[in-house]
């Protein structure tokens, strides 16, 4: 808790803030896809995005990973206290998509080591490395971490395995790997088991589960949380149950009364704290259902959204209701 | 009759199963009926061009020794064409997998080949031999560079095809692994579309094969197209066909050896089949 005299400080200001999305517009041509999106994203959460389909949720998500530029305002992440304008693709952002996960012609310890090999290494120092015997070393360190990564992902059996062999849910789990194996300082995740079935679904938020809890780890002994990940579902439930803060992203918004007069496009309707479970704690799927069915009434069926009625994520935090990563923020905390 | 019709059904299903051992029946039955059709053309009474079997044995014997001259003509024309052959589909090859992979990539690159690779692809380069024998003479290279002419842009637009195919989100996530732009193309894309890249050098051999003929049909002193040449001018089909039947036979082969390297080379290799 930071406290500047008796009172206690904006968590806004004082938290260390991964992503910053300042006044982001985008439109493709004369479409309007995103309108005035201001976010910021503290180190550590679990954000889950929402919205109906075609709304701009993965457009937003690729204009983060560095594919699009925004047509108006910054993208700023902050890496070692530095925020950087977003310019292009970058080792800071990774990204794992819904229909792709992997190329099919390594295996899945030689495709999550892909990762540090192309970064530290290039084309000619691997040929020089050959020669002085440096680069099969530094290959044999890329795989050992690459295999801790797999193993910690239960995915131990399948080390050596093609990704035609591997199934769905694995074959995801081998992408996320690669992207961690990079220490992003965030992670884009768009509809990653949307094409999963239910039970391997579960297997998969689970993983998502216990990198959360890691990060709770990390801020008990007093360092920075490892993971920021943005999430993209189509799934209420999963959204309240993977997030540590839902985003509602939608075109029902009361644009005319901000002073707009063109609809600017889709923008946040919706951001408050969401319960966070780990693998202790019982899942509570009344409260998920709660506020699944408040997200759907405000982002899927809701019309003229103000949109400070459902934003009130900071405010929350502000006042004592920050959870995860976030508590230990606000007035009431203790 | 009820169990003949049972037995014969699973072969006029659409898309059916039909055993191992039914298919290599089936396989000999076309040889047999190729074999039975020549004879009956052969034998046949007001035949005058076809050779009998026994002569066309004959042929196949001269042709690997000459009983006069004591020559092996085909062991010979395989050792002259083919050092034609293959240097000229590696060197097209080469040319193909560069122009093809950089298309794939760079839209300005397909931009600037994807038209002209189809016009050179439609010229046929069998009609202006006489333009490469004024440039390259009758040696080696005007071989090679009438083979390499028509088979580099099929090898190009078959290469690019494939790297098309790769989706963006491909590239942008080996992008933001920090790939340079050698790397994404060679490193990681150039193995993973390796085995089409095999399959269209298979494919372009036919070709070749038929290039290099029809060049040395018209210029050579030596090769498959020479002696083919020879043996048309003076009728000798009972020469001319055991020759087909041996560059058949070829392309079977080499056919086997590209499936035996993709094999072993991309392993992790599956046609999408069920």
């Amino acid at each position: 808790m930071v406290q500047k005299g008796d009172k206690v400080m904006n968590p806004i200001e004082c938290v260390d803030i991964t992503l910053h999305c300042d006044n982001v517009h985008k439109a493709f041509e004369e479409q309007r896809v995103l309108g005035d999106i201001t976010l910021k994203i503290a180190r550590g959460q679990f954000v889950s995005i929402i919205g109906g389909s075609g709304c701009g949720k993965s457009t937003l998500l690729n204009m983060i990973h560095g594919t699009f530029k925004p047509t108006q305002g910054r993208i700023l992440i902050n890496k070692d206290g530095v925020e950087t304008e977003i310019d292009g693709h970058s080792r800071e952002r990774g990204m794992v998509f819904q229909h792709y996960s992997i190329p099919p012609h390594l295996t899945a310890i030689k495709n999550v080591a892909l990762g540090p090999m192309l970064s530290e290494t290039s084309i000619p120092g691997r040929m020089l490395g050959r020669v002085t015997r440096s680069w099969p070393r530094l290959s044999r360190e890329h795989l050992q971490k690459a295999e801790e990564w797999l193993v910690r992902f239960g995915l131990k059996d399948a080390l050596h395995k093609y990704p035609h062999k591997l199934s769905g849910g694995m074959k995801q789990r081998v992408a996320i790997a690669r992207e961690l194996i990079m220490e992003p300082e965030i992670l884009l995740l768009d509809e990653p088991f949307g094409a999963l079935d239910e039970e391997k679904r579960t297997d998969a938020q689970e993983i998502l589960l216990s990198l959360y809890e890691e990060n709770m780890q990390a801020i008990t002994r007093g360092e920075k949380p490892p993971y920021t990940i943005i999430f993209v579902t189509h799934s209420l439930q999963e959204a309240v149950l993977v997030g540590d803060r839902v985003i509602g992203i939608s075109r029902n918004w009361d644009w005319q009364s901000e002073g707009f007069d063109r609809h600017p496009g889709a923008s946040v309707v919706y951001d408050k704290v969401a319960p966070i479970y780990s693998k202790d704690t019982p899942i509570d799927s009344h409260q998920i259902e709660l506020q699944a069915k408040e997200l759907r009434g405000v982002v899927l069926k809701g019309s003229n959204i103000s949109r400070q009625t459902y934003c009130t994520f900071w405010d929350e935090v502000h006042n004592g209701r920050g959870r995860g990563v976030m508590s230990g923020h606000g007035e009431r905390d203790e | 009759m009820r169990t003949l019709i049972k037995t014969f059904k699973p072969l006029f299903i659409i898309r059916g199963t039909v055993s191992q051992r039914w298919q290599i029946a089936i396989f000999f039955l076309a040889i047999l009926s190729i074999i039975v059709g020549y004879s009956l053309m052969a034998y046949a009474k007001d035949n005058k061009l076809l050779p009998t079997w026994d002569m066309l044995f004959v042929g196949l014997k001269r042709i690997i020794t000459d009983p006069e001259t004591g020559d092996h003509y085909l062991w010979e024309d395989t050792i002259n064409s083919f050092s034609r052959i293959i240097p000229a589909v590696g060197i097209a090859s080469v040319i193909g997998i560069v122009i093809g992979m950089y298309m794939g990539v760079y839209v300005a690159a397909e931009a600037f080949f994807s038209r002209i690779l189809t016009f050179i692809s439609n010229i046929a380069p069998t009609a202006i031999i006489v333009l490469f024998i004024v440039y390259f003479g009758y040696q080696f290279k005007m071989y090679v560079a009438v083979i390499v002419f028509g088979i580099f842009p099929v090898i190009a637009k078959t290469v690019f095809e494939a790297v098309k195919e790769i989706g963006d989100e491909e590239i942008f996530s080996l992008k933001s692994l920090n790939a340079s732009s050698s790397e994404i193309v060679w490193t990681v894309l150039f193995p993973q579309v390796l085995p089409q890249i095999i399959s269209a050098i298979q494919q372009a051999f036919a070709p070749a094969i038929i290039y290099v003929i029809s060049a040395e049909w018209v210029s050579g002193s030596s090769g498959f197209g020479y002696r083919l040449f020879m043996f048309s001018r003076s009728s000798l089909l009972e020469l001319t066909f055991p020759y087909l039947l041996y560059l058949g036979t070829v392309g079977v082969v080499t056919l086997a050896v590209f499936n035996l390297a993709t094999r072993i080379l991309c392993p992790w290799y599956r046609k999408e089949t069920k």
